[in-house]
């Protein structure tokens, strides 16, 4: 606004490389934006010079609707506005309304502008990371995605109102014995209930009143390669539609009041809980919420949880420091949750890889 | 019916409920104690089982170290000799056994390359490290199991119903000495 060349530049940069990093495809794409920003001469921040000028005008503005408030019960001031024919109450209202048009509009443009820079820099990261640990997006059609899921699993069958995919991302861990391919899903689901309240009127008559509560909830998954268990369910929360028909305790205090073990005979399950593998799996609470495991008849793991922040990228610096932020991005950001959840999945992997039976896979609605 | 009467049968009912409810919760951790250490005597008993496979391995090679040989009895003849009743204690001699066995299966694996070679030998080694993984984390079971026990008979007011009722004595976890010499902090009680 004050400088509109700097800001032109600035926005013109901005745009462009929004643009670049929308099409961007490996990190080189990335680094090639932050180089832009580098070579930039220039400080890379808005001029909001004329923005504050606005805002005082602004204020002035209300702050002259306060005064008139005040003084316009005085008879000379009062006789002055007559005079030009202009009504001193609206000529207030309107002088303060436009005072406050004027500062929010100031305060808005001003935050908009310094949203971009940090906005475009968590992008760039979180896209760097995705490259760097091998990850893409899937598009998926969530409805025919869940359909197929619900043969394999129960941890889908959530959402008595809606459930949808949200994002869906694959990736292959390798790990020192074996590559183990995940995907990663986020389940958005909403449950429906109704809520009855009662209510007194003025005549002291009461009545019941009910209303429709629509409850948002999400759950994450990684579903994993995992052919050395079949027909298991561990569960710490309440989805009952995990559970095989057989449960089974263990001599494991901790582990019986942490999970639920189910699986589809007592042999199964007898040969899945050995000791090490219930110490394995309370490890677990140390990364995740509320963790489930199911081990599909078809080997595969679906590890559900309600962590939101498995793939939190550790980034330093932002676009704000280019250099340093170019150096963070050519060393690549790394997905130190993930890759905990991955390696304690591979350490599952190792502790089962000589129990590998080839049972009859038998249909989840046996359930 | 006097008020005092009703109030003294009130208590005299929640009472008989909760000592029912102590003695039986003694009984159910002194089970869950015994099942925990069949846990422990079944996975050491598996490594025997795999202590036979290795004596084969070990002979294919040439291995007659008299010493070996000597561990391998003594671990045999430890866990054989583990009572059926849990007592942590009785854990010591075997863990022991264990360790000298896998030191001296080093030094073996050094002194005879064929042997460390071999496919056969490393697929023992590993057998063998799985299950001493799985006897581990069975004891560290075991010992939370007694830890739960052992408070409830010493605590107040299990310890009034086991003295009067169960008679049951506290179980003896098992502590590794070894491992406990290693570490320099001594809790200051």
């Amino acid at each position: 606004m004050a400088n509109p060349s700097q800001n032109t530049r600035l926005n013109k940069l901005l745009a462009v490389s929004e643009a670049s990093v929308d099409r961007a495809k490996s990190n080189t794409d990335l680094l090639k934006v932050i180089h832009e920003f580098a070579s930039y001469r220039g400080p890379l921040e808005f001029d909001r010079t004329r923005a504050w000028w606005f805002f005082g005008t602004g204020l002035l503005l209300l702050a002259s609707a306060v005064v008139l408030y005040w003084i316009g019960n005085i008879s000379s001031v009062a006789l002055f506005f007559y005079r030009l024919e202009i009504d001193p109450d609206s000529f207030g209202i309107g002088t303060g309304f436009l005072g406050i048009v004027i500062a929010i509009w100031s305060l808005t443009w001003m935050k908009s502008k310094s949203d971009r820079l940090p906005s475009l820099s968590k992008r760039i990261a979180r896209l760097s990371s995705y490259f760097h640990n091998g990850l893409t997006f899937l598009r998926e059609d969530s409805a025919a995605i869940l359909k197929e899921l619900d043969t394999e699993f129960g941890d889908y069958r959530r959402g008595d109102y809606s459930r949808k995919l949200v994002e869906s991302i694959q990736g292959v861990f390798t790990g020192t014995l074996r590559d183990l391919p995940y995907t990663y899903r986020q389940l958005h689901y909403v449950n429906q209930r109704e809520v009855h309240t009662t209510v007194t009127d003025e005549k002291g008559n009461t009545k019941t009143e009910t209303r429709v509560v629509y409850d948002h909830y999400d759950r994450y998954s990684l579903v994993i390669e995992f052919p050395w268990v079949t027909g298991i369910s561990v569960r710490s929360d309440h989805q009952s539609k995990n559970d095989y028909s057989h449960p089974m305790d263990t001599t494991s205090p901790d582990f019986n009041k942490a999970f639920r073990l189910t699986g589809r005979s007592e042999m199964l399950c007898a040969k899945f809980i050995k000791p090490s593998t219930v110490l394995h799996l309370l490890k677990l609470f140390d990364i995740l919420h509320r963790p489930n495991l199911e081990f599909s008849d078809s080997g595969e793991l679906c590890l559900s949880f309600e962590s939101s922040d498995l793939l939190a990228y550790g980034a330093q610096y932002s676009l704000a420091s280019p250099k340093y932020f170019y150096a963070e991005i050519s060393a690549g950001i790394e997905l130190p949750r993930l890759m905990s959840v991955l390696q304690w999945s591979h350490a599952l992997s190792e502790l089962h890889d000589d129990n590998f039976s080839s049972l009859t896979p038998t249909n989840r609605k046996e359930k | 019916m006097d008020i005092a009467l009703i109030l003294a049968a009130v208590i005299a009912v929640v009472m008989i409920i909760g000592g029912f409810s102590i003695y039986n919760g003694i009984i159910g951790g002194h089970n869950r104690v015994q099942r925990a250490w069949s846990d422990v005597l079944v996975y050491e008993r598996q490594k025997t089982k795999v202590l036979d496979q290795l004596q084969k391995v070990l002979a294919d090679f040439m291995v007659y170290e008299a010493s070996l040989l000597e561990k391998i009895t003594g671990l045999r003849s430890a866990v054989n000799a583990l009572p059926a009743g849990a007592n942590g204690n009785a854990l010591t001699t075997v863990e022991t056994a264990t360790r000298e066995l896998m030191g001296g299966l080093r030094i073996a694996f050094e002194a005879y390359p064929d042997l460390k070679a071999s496919e056969a030998a490393n697929n023992m080694m590993r057998e063998i490290a799985e299950q001493q993984e799985n006897v581990g984390a069975a004891i560290t079971i075991y010992n939370r199991n007694v830890e739960l026990f052992n408070n409830t008979v010493e605590m107040f007011p299990g310890s009034v119903v086991n003295g009067l009722f169960n008679k049951k004595t506290r179980v003896t976890p098992f502590t590794d000495t070894e491992a406990s010499q290693s570490f320099s902090y001594t809790p200051n009680i």
